[in-house]
């Protein structure tokens, strides 16, 4: 169990050792780096380098020349930097913001990497995302009326715990969003693989129960967590780091790589963290988490996390 | 198995839009989702030339799929439209707007959107709508003014990234809407414009013996009677489809311009007349002898394709049914169908008394002719006057130009002339509502029933030069005399700490640092009242009289809560009170005059108790100055606190951030209420700390408002403190609770917690 390693490179003495008790305590061999030069000496053939996106350029260089290693990249800046490191680079696939250069990312955050890493097999559960004592509901949506059911009862949810309407309103667009993807994009015809749904948005779509997505919504008062899944796991890397990096490119809407990226951007820009789990065939599970303790100015300026566990 | 039908018909909307034409101006209004249902190409297809506003204030969710439809809507919209204007986009849209390039379209101009505002003290969200002309500095400099709070008074901050928000409205530049449509936006849909925009203007034609004038804006006090009136004859016609809002001053012009044009002119026609103008002024009264209505607008609404249109009734044509005060049959001018008038029954009933004008074909040839030619908009908007023919009757280029000049002379003249005379009626209004604000008709007082306002106490007569060591409070008219006593006497405490003000403003360190502070929030409530006393919103009045009220009532609370020994009783509560009972309209208000008697010692305790110092930690602090509640209406400092007043450079508290005139309201959670227990708070736990170690909390309002936590670490230590952004999680194995936030379908995490 402990034979994972991390190399750490951070120069802020303080957030080092904060890092490095945190992925100590997760069970992860933990080495840390006061500067780059440092990096090459500690690494071990499948070790997780651990760095600020301003060493990007010394990340990817040691990625190449070692097909063991992995990468974890965090950023106190908007998440365009890493997302284009991320579409290149299959290995990087845990993007993590922090509040600024002299925080360490969410400690919560880094231990639920780190038990991916140590503990593939065993996925942390929905309720790790909260605190204890958390409320939440579940909901099976196996058809258009079922999404809007949903989506209503989402934001019934977030308004009675008082939040303000717009924070109403933007969980009503994302579950939206999730499920639409869920429930439209996702479902294949199981013998020929073709999607059913995905070229007519407007229809009704009714599916099977074990077809139906799972919405899941929950808060402990201080965050909200939602987590849509659907039982197809067609959801790829490339439309998660790809899709949101031509959303956030802006511009002209870009459809010629099958979607302009609006609802990954959509996504993105109503939580603080977005975590994508795909069994290949077998399961897409969605999940965001809201900090409600932020207003909407901090929210907009906080980096974000996304995560993306699942085929290449 | 998974099955998919074509989506079916009945299901509730989830996004409405509403329909609202005038001529070539059509308002569109969605209200609701645009999501995957929103058929944008449809909807665009069933939309004729001309220009459109879209108003995108109710729009309450937008999906990617609805992005799209949206974008083939304006564009499809831009192939046919001469110009799209976007107005009072909701903060939902204006995301949009930022993010997807092509979101409004290639015609697409922004011209109003709202911005997110918060107040954390009363925990609210708010919005302010913003104008791309009105506010265009605000938006260029991308940052937009912290305003007060309705409520409570503290300041309400922008709560969005400003770089990102106000991105792509400060690229598009300021857009300024034509006349036409902020005539049509502010009369007809009743929406806030640029007051430039509906500023009245009159375009003239003159043809023979026909004189065509356009007038266009607000019809108000300001309408140039005198100076239209001069030099009308023959046959005079006033297009009247552009006017918009009529007050009463408008109104009384509009009759003057009547009478003084009947005598000179054959005929005055009246068409295109708004529903509001044919109501109010085309009585026989109003139309004289020479006056008569050739056509006016009604709203008509099609159930079929959902639109409020404004369509043109020719009385002449229409006369026969219109006498039966029942509205023609008219086609939608959108889609053909049959409509129903849904003008008022005031409306209805008034045109049925209108006369069958004659108006000749060649005059209405005439009319059209003048409504089809494009308007010349001269730099100077007051007046546009094209003379047609004129060449043919043989004037040469330079007479005219000397008549161009000449007539220019004049208006320049006239217009200084009519900005006095508009200067010494608005000093009149103004005066006349102060005096309407000021009382009613006088019903008795406290000197005793039968006595009259002459009755008046010499302090009260005096109450505007009060006698030395005297502070006269006055409350406004208002309806509870209790009340109207409370507010007399917050006012006179009030005018105690501004006496305690001007003495204490002796110690330069304290003027800069205290007075400095809150003098111009106090001038600016002031000012503010004044305005609005003498305007004559009385909406206005009232929120200003409200706020001011309310500031003096803290001001007054902070003096009791701080003063301590150095406001004795007898300065504290008035040494006498005077009271009057007014009639207004058809009840009664009271007017509370209170005198407070605060001998010269008392204003030397006063200022000696804000001004003295004590000091702990190389900071130095004053008492909470009472005045500071003009500009803070804070529980925070509802019990006083202590302003920095000077800090050594070695102080803790100035190596993590306090600067001189932050107020320190607490210490380790202990509140502070003045020097001396910020004095004794701050020893007391900086000496239990030292033993211990340890972090102090200070909760201090800085400059900028903000309530925030200071901490003066006392005794280094090796624990980390370099941030976590997170909260903790125990990272798995929780189990969920019940309760609290109701669930719809119960809490399904009880059962399973780990799933």
């Amino acid at each position: 169990m402990a034979n994972e390693h991390a190399v750490v490179l951070e120069r802020n003495k303080m957030v080092q050792n904060r890092l490095r008790r945190l992925l100590a305590v997760s069970g992860l061999r933990v080495a840390v780096a006061d500067e780059p030069e440092q990096v090459a000496a500690l690494l071990e053939a499948n070790s997780i380098i651990c760095a600020d996106a301003f060493d990007a350029e010394l990340v990817l260089r040691l990625l190449r020349t070692s097909p063991g290693l992995r990468a974890w990249m965090w950023t106190a800046e908007p998440l365009e930097r890493l997302l284009k490191i991320a579409v290149e680079e299959p290995r990087v696939s845990n993007l993590f913001g922090r509040a600024n250069f002299e925080s360490t990312p969410r400690d919560w955050e880094l231990l639920y990497a780190a038990r991916r890493v140590l503990r593939p097999e065993e996925p942390p559960p929905f309720a790790a995302m909260l605190n204890w004592g958390f409320v939440g509901f579940k909901e099976a949506v196996a058809d258009t009326e079922g999404r809007e059911r949903a989506v209503k009862l989402v934001q019934r949810f977030i308004d009675q715990m008082g939040c303000p309407k717009r924070v109403g309103e933007m969980f009503g667009e994302l579950a939206h969003e999730l499920l639409m993807n869920a429930i439209y994009d996702a479902p294949v015809d199981r013998n020929t693989g073709h999607p059913l749904f995905a070229h007519d948005r407007k229809a009704n779509v009714r599916l099977s129960p074990q077809d139906a997505a799972t919405l899941r919504l929950a808060s402990d008062g201080a965050v909200v967590a939602i987590q849509v899944t659907d039982p197809f796991g067609r959801l790829r890397r490339k439309h998660v780091f790809a899709g949101l990096a031509r959303g956030l490119k802006g511009g002209e809407m870009d459809q010629s790589h099958g979607g302009a990226g609006l609802g990954m951007l959509k996504v993105y820009q109503s939580t603080v963290a977005m975590f994508f789990d795909v069994v290949d065939g077998q399961r897409t599970e969605v999940t965001g988490i809201f900090d409600l303790d932020l207003n909407l100015r901090e929210f907009r300026q906080l980096a974000k996390s996304l995560h993306y566990y699942g085929p290449v | 198995m998974a099955e998919a039908a074509a989506a079916t018909e009945g299901k509730p909307e989830k996004l409405k839009v509403d329909k609202f034409a005038d001529g070539s101006i059509t308002l569109l209004k969605f209200s609701g989702t645009i999501d995957e249902e929103f058929s944008g190409k449809k909807l665009a297809g069933t939309l004729k030339s001309g220009t459109y506003v879209l108003d995108l204030n109710d729009i309450s969710k937008i999906s990617s799929f609805g992005i799209r439809e949206w974008v083939d809507f304006v564009n499809q919209l831009s192939g046919k439209a001469e110009a799209v204007y976007f107005i009072e986009c909701a903060p939902k849209v204006v995301d949009q707007l930022n993010m997807v390039a092509n979101f409004a379209g290639p015609k697409g101009k922004v011209f109003s959107f709202y911005a997110p505002f918060r107040c954390d003290y009363c925990d609210a969200d708010r919005k302010r709508l913003f104008q791309s002309d009105r506010d265009a500095d605000q938006i260029k400099s991308m940052k937009p003014q912290e305003k007060p709070c309705d409520q409570c008074g503290n300041p309400e901050y922008f709560d969005e990234d400003p770089l990102t928000y106000f991105s792509y409205v400060a690229g598009q530049g300021a857009v300024e809407l034509p006349t036409d449509v902020a005539g049509f936006l502010s009369t007809r849909m009743n929406y806030a414009v640029a007051d430039g925009a509906r500023k009245l203007r009159i375009d003239k034609q003159i043809e023979g013996r026909s004189t065509y004038l356009k007038v266009s804006g607000d019809l108000d006090g300001s309408f140039p009677t005198d100076k239209l009136a001069e030099g009308l004859e023959g046959q005079v016609v006033f297009d009247l489809s552009s006017l918009g809002k009529i007050d009463p001053a408008g109104a009384a012009e509009w009759r003057q311009l009547m009478a003084k044009a009947t005598p000179g002119c054959e005929q005055i026609i009246l068409c295109g007349c708004t529903p509001a103008f044919a109501e109010r002024l085309t009585t026989p009264q109003d139309l004289g002898a020479k006056g008569v209505v050739m056509s006016f607008s009604m709203p008509y609404s099609c159930a079929k394709c959902a639109t409020t249109s404004s369509q043109v009734i020719d009385v002449a044509e229409h006369h026969e049914v219109l006498k039966f005060a029942t509205p023609p049959e008219m086609k939608c001018k959108d889609c053909g169908g049959p409509t129903s008038c849904v003008a008022g029954e005031g409306l209805l009933s008034h045109v049925a008394t209108l006369a069958k004008p004659n108006v000749d074909a060649a005059t209405r040839k005439f009319i059209k002719t003048a409504q089809d030619k494009p308007v010349q908009r001269p730099k100077s908007p007051e007046f546009a006057t094209t003379v047609a023919g004129a060449q043919s009757r043989g004037m040469s280029m330079a007479f005219m130009a000397l008549m161009a000049l000449a007539a220019a002379g004049l208006a320049v003249g006239g217009f200084v002339f009519y900005q006095k005379w508009q200067a010494s009626k608005a000093a009149a209004e103004a005066k006349a509502n102060t005096a309407r604000r000021d009382s009613g008709r006088f019903v008795e007082s406290s000197v005793g029933q039968g006595a009259t306002e002459k009755a008046r106490p010499p302090w009260v007569l005096a109450a505007d030069t009060p006698a030395a060591g005297t502070v006269v409070g006055m409350s406004s008219l208002n309806e509870d005399q209790k009340l109207a006593e409370e507010e007399a006497q917050a006012m006179g405490l009030a005018g105690v700490v501004d006496l305690v003000a001007t003495a204490a403003s002796k110690d330069n360190n304290w003027k800069a640092v205290v007075f400095s502070k809150y003098g111009d929030a106090q001038r600016k409530l002031y000012d503010e009242f004044r305005e609005a006393k003498a305007g004559s919103d009385d909406g206005a009045y009232d929120q200003a009289r409200r706020r001011l009220r309310e500031r003096a009532k803290e001001v007054a609370a902070t003096l009791r809560a701080t003063a301590g020994a150095a406001l004795p009783p007898a300065a504290a509560s008035p040494s006498e009170v005077y009271w009057e009972k007014h009639q207004v309209g058809t009840g009664h208000k009271f007017k509370v005059w209170t005198l407070y008697k605060v001998p010269p010692d008392t204003v030397t305790a006063l200022a000696a108790q804000y001004t003295e110092t004590a000091g702990s930690l190389g900071a130095k602090v004053y008492t909470l100055f009472p005045g500071i509640a003009w500009r803070w209406s804070d529980k925070e400092l509802k019990d006083g606190g202590a302003i920095v007043a000077t800090l050594e450079s070695s102080s803790p508290l100035r190596q993590i951030g306090i600067n001189e005139g932050y107020v320190v309201t607490a210490v380790r959670g202990r509140p502070v209420t003045d020097r001396a227990t910020f004095v004794k708070i701050l020893d007391e736990e900086y000496a239990l700390l030292k033993a211990n170690g340890g972090n102090m909390p200070l909760k201090v309002k800085k400059d900028d408002g903000a309530l925030s936590e200071f901490g003066v670490l006392v005794q280094k230590t090796a624990a980390a403190t370099g941030g976590n952004s997170g909260g903790s999680r125990p990272g798995g194995g929780n189990s969920g609770g019940s309760g609290g936030v109701p669930t719809s379908s119960g809490n399904v995490f009880s059962d399973d917690p780990n799933e």
